[in-house]
């Protein structure tokens, strides 16, 4: 092919996967949360045992923020400069994102059934959780239902920007709306032992890495499907 | 007037255009022909500034087409594939809409101008969607030249109309030249253009070719149409 | 632009009444308090009939040869933005207009400030139209368009119908400045949003 800016070959290299090693310090920073959360942590006063739900689940839930703040500013870059690996990079962060948010869901339910006696509650956060799942989910709906590829790129940088400056209203009419969810590290919460902060740190440290492992591994997956479309159609050329 | 420099676009993975080049001159006619799927409909939407390069650089009346400028669009007259007219609205209730949306000023003498012009006085209040594809097409004509534009995009013109309108379009197309304009048309059958466009160019494997044998630039003296392949 | 959908003016708006009776079937009226379904009722009437109105306007474009010729004139895809929106705004008023009153008698409410409703519902309104027309334009060059424009629609226009709901409740509740100005300021806040944004993102819709 002549007059190709950016070689099917290059999309290997921003994402080649080096082996099941890669994983391996995502993996021990989870285990190290694991451990942190499940065994060594103190039961938080009220809450009982339940609580410990509570460090995956605000990890995730932080880990699913990032990711679909990078598909906003990933999608914007794209924008600005047509150039595709960043439209990939924002899908790629969009589909970790949505099973970030999944996992926050559920383990939301798990945690509130004991606690506040019933699986699901109007929240703000529940509510503005659910918002963002529905909201890139509809986004990664859109990316399937466009076969043009630089169409599909436009397409989802606008929505995905647009969906992305949503949600600080979403949030802000759910607060409004009603509030109960615990407010851990907000004003007016209580002191909070060291002990949950480290294990808290570890485990939000240990979802963004897992975050970025499989950002990567979707990334690859991305690269190759668009270069076995494209090797198709060269054949069918 | 309309200067294309390396034109690069990709269109699903796919290079349709590669690194074209082309000038039409004020007054000029460029019949661009080609095979199904040579992307020359997307030459002329690029020209338009419809669709980005994704390299290369389209001028139009000095000004860089696809670089945010929009001035040189008052002076663009486009014709597409498809009329752009609305089906609920009259013959003249089209060109009053399309002369607002484009700030053009319509007074009632130019109105009756355009539509003896286009041999549609007669149904001037009737819907749109009671025409037939010919008189769709002379009134999408009409509406292309409302603002007397200096530079005209044609996809496909001819397709619609009936011997006597292609003769009609000819003719007109032949004043708007000789006015200064520059035309450039898109056409499967360019014997159509034959004494109208000054050059024969051919797209094919993402580049213009000129039959005539020039470097990319329109030969100014009118090449006889009686060389044409096509 | 807004005079070019007389064929769905009639539909449109047996629509709203069908919502409206739906409304009345479904939570009987006369056991419960109507002032509080009216505010939903309402809101589903704006949501479903201006998601209606936006996609018709918009597919018709898309349809004719008329889309590109109004991005190819001088007139900038802002401007194409805004004369859509105008267009779907008049109409949703139109409705909203139609759809109120006959909500209030179905549902046996007396509406003491029908100014300050109206106010409501136009704040409502303004931030929700502009959302469904950049969706609008967004879903409809995609396969299956009008069945993701609600996919996507429904969740973006989240803070318009939670604000617009409660807003109208404070209203019919005859409750004070207070509560309705919260939910005023979102609403104001999501119109901002929803008016600036789209026009500075519309030319990126359609230049391939």
């Amino acid at each position: 092919m002549m007059d190709e800016p950016t070689p099917a070959g290059s999309a290997g290299r921003s994402g080649r996967f080096q082996g099941p090693w890669e994983l391996g310090p995502a993996l021990a920073l989870v285990a190290a949360c694991l451990y942190l959360a499940l065994v060594w942590v103190p039961n938080e006063r009220t809450m009982g045992v339940v609580s410990r739900i509570f460090y995956v689940h605000v990890a995730s839930a932080w880990s699913a923020f990032v990711a679909f703040a990078v598909t906003a500013v990933a999608g914007a870059v794209y924008l600005a400069r047509r150039d595709w690996r960043w439209d990939l990079w924002a899908a790629a962060s969009a589909e970790v994102g949505v099973v970030f948010t999944t996992a926050v869901l559920v383990t939301g339910p798990l945690w509130a059934r004991p606690v506040w006696n019933v699986w699901w509650t109007w929240d703000p956060r529940l509510t503005t959780t659910l918002v963002l799942w529905f909201l890139y989910v509809g986004y990664l709906a859109l990316r399937q239902a466009v076969e043009d590829e630089d169409r599909r790129a436009r397409l989802a940088a606008v929505y995905g920007l647009v969906a992305f400056l949503d949600v600080p209203v979403v949030y802000q009419s759910t607060r409004w709306w009603r509030t109960i969810h615990p407010q851990v590290l907000g004003p007016g919460s209580g002191g909070v032992a060291p002990e949950m902060l480290l294990t808290l740190a570890v485990c939000a440290a240990a979802f963004l890495a897992l975050y970025a492992v499989l950002w990567r591994l979707a990334v690859r997956v991305g690269a190759l499907e668009r270069r076995a479309r494209q090797a198709q159609e060269e054949l069918v050329a | 007037m309309i200067e294309v420099r390396r034109l690069v676009k990709r269109l699903g993975g796919r290079a349709v255009l590669r690194g074209l080049d082309l000038a039409v001159a004020a007054g000029q006619c460029v019949a661009v022909a080609g095979p199904n799927g040579a992307g020359k409909t997307t030459l002329l939407r690029v020209m338009a500034g419809l669709v980005a390069p994704d390299r290369g650089e389209v001028w139009v009346l000095g000004e860089p087409v696809h670089r945010g400028a929009r001035a040189w669009r008052r002076h663009l007259g486009w014709v597409g594939h498809e009329p752009a007219l609305y089906d609920q609205l009259s013959a003249a209730e089209n060109l009053r809409f399309w002369a607002r949306w484009s700030g053009v000023e319509l007074p009632a003498g130019r109105l009756q101008e355009l539509l003896e012009q286009c041999g549609l006085d007669w149904a001037a209040d009737e819907p749109v969607a009671t025409f037939s594809r010919g008189m769709r097409q002379r009134l999408e004509l009409a509406r292309a030249l409302l603002g007397k534009p200096r530079v005209l995009l044609l996809d496909e013109p001819f397709n619609a109309l009936d011997r006597q309108g292609r003769a009609w379009l000819a003719q007109l197309l032949q004043a708007r030249k000789g006015e200064g304009c520059a035309l450039v048309v898109v056409t499967h059958r360019p014997e159509e253009l034959a004494g109208l466009a000054d050059c024969l160019a051919l797209l094919e494997g993402g580049r213009l070719w000129f039959p005539e044998g020039s470097d990319g630039k329109a030969p100014t003296p009118a090449p006889r149409p009686a060389a044409w392949r096509t | 632009m807004g005079l070019r959908r007389r064929e769905m003016a009639a539909g449109v708006l047996v629509f709203s009444l069908l919502v409206a009776l739906t409304f009345a079937f479904a939570f009987d009226p006369a056991r419960l308090d109507g002032r509080r379904l009216m505010p939903g009722a309402l809101w589903v009437t704006v949501l479903f009939s201006g998601m209606l109105a936006v996609s018709r306007t918009m597919a018709a474009e898309q349809e004719h040869g008329t889309l590109a010729a109004l991005l190819a004139s001088p007139v900038g895809p802002e401007a194409l933005f805004f004369g859509k929106m105008a267009g779907a705004l008049a109409w949703v008023a139109l409705v909203e207009l139609v759809a109120a009153p006959v909500l209030a008698a179905l549902l046996r409410v007396t509406v003491d400030r029908p100014a300050l409703l109206a106010g409501v519902l136009a704040l409502g309104s303004v931030g929700f139209v502009g959302a469904a027309t950049l969706v609008a334009a967004v879903s409809l060059q995609a396969r299956g368009g009008e069945v993701l424009m609600p996919v996507l629609l429904v969740p973006l226009a989240v803070p318009a119908t939670l604000a617009a709901v409660e807003a109208m409740g404070a209203v019919l509740q005859g409750e004070g400045a207070g509560a309705l100005g919260v939910w005023v300021r979102v609403l104001v806040a999501y119109d901002v949003l929803m008016v600036a944004l789209p026009p500075a993102l519309f030319r990126f819709l359609w230049e391939g």
